[in-house]
């Protein structure tokens, strides 16, 4: 059984942060996707105003992973508006290695962030999840979460920075 | 033809403000669900920390709505991140009174914030859309957006207040 504690990132996580950012984006076939630096995640993350938050899941060096690591699992959340309600939780990123699932600490994870996100009075926690992820689909609704894509028709558009900059050259 | 000019939002704005997200509220048949209130607006969007940040367009009071108002439109942003690129914008709301489209007021505030988005240095600029609301929908395209829900499969989720507190008390 895995002994773990959860806490903040700090400054000196931002390799494991990226090393599971990584890792999780491999697990979607997408790993050559994360473009992202440590010294983004750095500055965005640690800086005068931080662009995201991360908790991280720690265990002890004895029980360290195969390859060597005591950093385990992450959530990597920020703070969005709803113009209806006012402040929400987005979960952008959740991943617990492989070796150490099983022992609670994605919900242990999940729990913290819904400490989180009543203490900071938000209204609810959002977060997008892919349609063919099915184990997480579940994972979710066991904990009451719903489809508001189904439920009300959204679609998550994105106009990229190639069209971005086209806009801003329109006269 | 309506001459107007687009300003960050002031303090005194969130009364505007307000009613603005309740008219795109009453288009979107949702009205009744709008409970924020101008206090909070003012703590969410002035404070130390914002929440969010709003760009308003104004006309000249001679050019006022029907029911005398100046601001005549708004949009309503904040900054997220992508773990693979890092900073995104994500406009939340945008809504242009009636009386006031078809003057390049939608046009102009998108150009803003795609200033914005590329000032801050952000890789792209995000937003949901309801799959029936193909005049935006259409208006997006032109400019390029793409359905990341119909490309990639992403549904969006919530969890709600109930079901958080459910959880953080377990």
């Amino acid at each position: 059984m895995a002994n773990f504690i959860l806490r903040k990132a700090e400054p000196k996580d931002v390799s494991d942060i990226l090393r599971l950012i990584k890792e999780l984006a491999k697990f979607e076939e997408m790993e050559d996707q994360v473009i992202l630096t440590e010294k983004d995640l750095l500055e965005d993350g640690f800086g005068d105003h931080p662009f995201y938050h991360c908790i991280v899941a720690e265990v002890p060096k004895q029980q360290q992973s195969a390859d060597g690591h005591v950093i385990i699992g992450f959530a990597m959340y920020y703070f969005t508006y709803d113009p209806w309600i006012g402040k929400l939780l987005y979960l952008e990123d959740f991943y617990v290695m492989k070796e150490f699932r099983g022992f609670g600490i994605g919900s242990e994870i999940l729990k913290k962030l819904s400490q989180t996100a009543v203490r900071t009075r938000c209204s609810s926690m959002h977060f997008i999840v892919a349609e063919w992820n099915k184990s997480s689909i579940e994972f979710y609704k066991r904990r009451g979460a719903s489809d508001l894509s189904l439920e009300e028709g959204w679609r998550l558009f994105k106009i990229d920075k190639q069209n971005l900059l086209k806009m801003t050259d329109e006269e | 033809m309506a001459k107007f000019i687009l300003r960050k939002a002031e303090p005194k704005d969130v009364s505007d403000i307000l009613r603005l997200i309740k008219e795109l509220a009453k288009f979107e048949e949702m009205e009744e669900q709008v409970v924020l209130t101008e206090k909070e607006l003012l703590e969410d969007g002035f404070g130390d920390h914002p929440f969010y940040h709003c760009v308003v367009a104004e006309v000249p009071k001679d050019k006022q709505s029907v029911e005398g108002y100046t601001v005549v439109g708004f949009a309503m942003y904040y900054f997220t991140y992508d773990p693979w690129i890092g900073k995104l914008l994500y406009l939340e709301d945008f809504y242009v009174m009636k009386e006031f489209r078809g003057y390049g007021i939608g046009s102009e505030i998108l150009k803003t914030l795609s200033e914005t988005a590329v000032k801050t240095r952000c890789s792209g600029m995000h937003f949901i859309v309801a799959e029936w609301n193909t005049s935006s929908i259409e208006f997006y395209k032109r400019r390029g957006a793409a359905d990341l829900s119909h490309e990639e499969g992403w549904r969006l989720y919530e969890i709600d207040k109930c079901n958080l507190l459910k959880m953080s008390s377990k």
